[in-house]
């Protein structure tokens, strides 16, 4: 049970890093700001997600995994929140996203 | 939803969050937190803050079955989006496009707009409660015509169930 749940931590844990590293790439390689968002937007919630879960296996259940449990929480509230404050700003900056669909534009 | 199910639900959730900050077993401590969570509690039913918009308890256990179901679609796409990260000419082709959505509460429509953002590959850019109507941009045309199937607003109009808050 021990050796099992050890395992899972360390899987759930290479794969959340995989994920942040994933993201980190996008972040570089995407054109401009709205895809740079789809990519941060992994590794807030899929990336940071993991991670937790994955510590929260290897404490068990005690105070510090409730902790966690509130972080993991807080993160996936605020990080959509502060995603639609920025692309709402870009928006109003005028930077329009060059996507390709004209016809469903209006 | 009943004002004394709602006093208990926040006089719990505060104590909780206390306890959690403090983490000791110590009978002063948890004194202490027992009698702030209580005036808190007090005082925001004077104000008559507390109410079902405030602390939607009457739909947690449907949120939960909906937020295992969102976690699950935010690990499915964000497969697809590291795919589409790591593949090696770089071909995105973004869309952006309006949505309408079914929701009848303001509630629901706020969780489908942050539920929309939280999912990889697509983000909510404005929304407008008065037309519920949302400007999405999305990554790919796989990520939009998920979206457009609908099920996401289904699944939320489900979990709102019959309330209009």
């Amino acid at each position: 049970m021990d050796i099992v749940s050890s395992y899972l931590s360390n899987l759930m844990l290479i794969v959340g890093s995989l994920f942040l590293l994933i993201g980190a790439i996008g972040l570089i390689r995407m054109p401009d700001v709205f895809t740079r968002m789809h990519a941060a937007s992994i590794m807030e919630t899929a990336g940071a997600s993991l991670i937790i879960i994955g510590l929260i296996i290897n404490t068990g259940f005690t105070v510090v995994s409730l902790k966690l449990i509130v972080i993991m929480l807080a993160i996936f509230y605020i990080s959509s929140v502060a995603t639609h404050a920025l692309a709402r700003a870009c928006i109003h900056d005028n930077l329009k996203p060059n996507a390709t669909n004209k016809e469903s534009d209006q | 939803m009943n004002k004394y199910i709602l006093f208990l639900a926040q006089f719990f959730i505060l104590f909780l969050f206390w306890y959690l900050l403090s983490g000791k077993n110590i009978v002063l401590l948890l004194l202490l937190g027992v009698i702030i969570s209580m005036l808190i509690t007090t005082y925001q039913q004077k104000l008559k803050i507390l109410d079902d918009e405030s602390l939607p308890i009457a739909i947690l256990p449907r949120a939960i079955i909906y937020w295992i179901w969102l976690y699950k679609e935010i690990l499915l796409s964000s497969i697809f989006v590291s795919k589409l990260i790591l593949k090696f000419p770089l071909n995105v082709s973004p869309k952006y496009f309006k949505i309408k959505s079914n929701q009848k509460t303001a509630m629901g429509f706020n969780i489908y707009a942050n539920s929309i953002t939280m999912t990889p590959g697509t983000i909510s850019v404005v929304t407008s409660n008065a037309e519920k109507e949302i400007q999405i941009h999305a990554i790919s045309e796989e990520t939009k015509s998920g979206l457009e199937s609908g099920v996401m607003d289904e699944k939320i109009k489900k979990l709102m169930g019959d309330k209009d808050v």
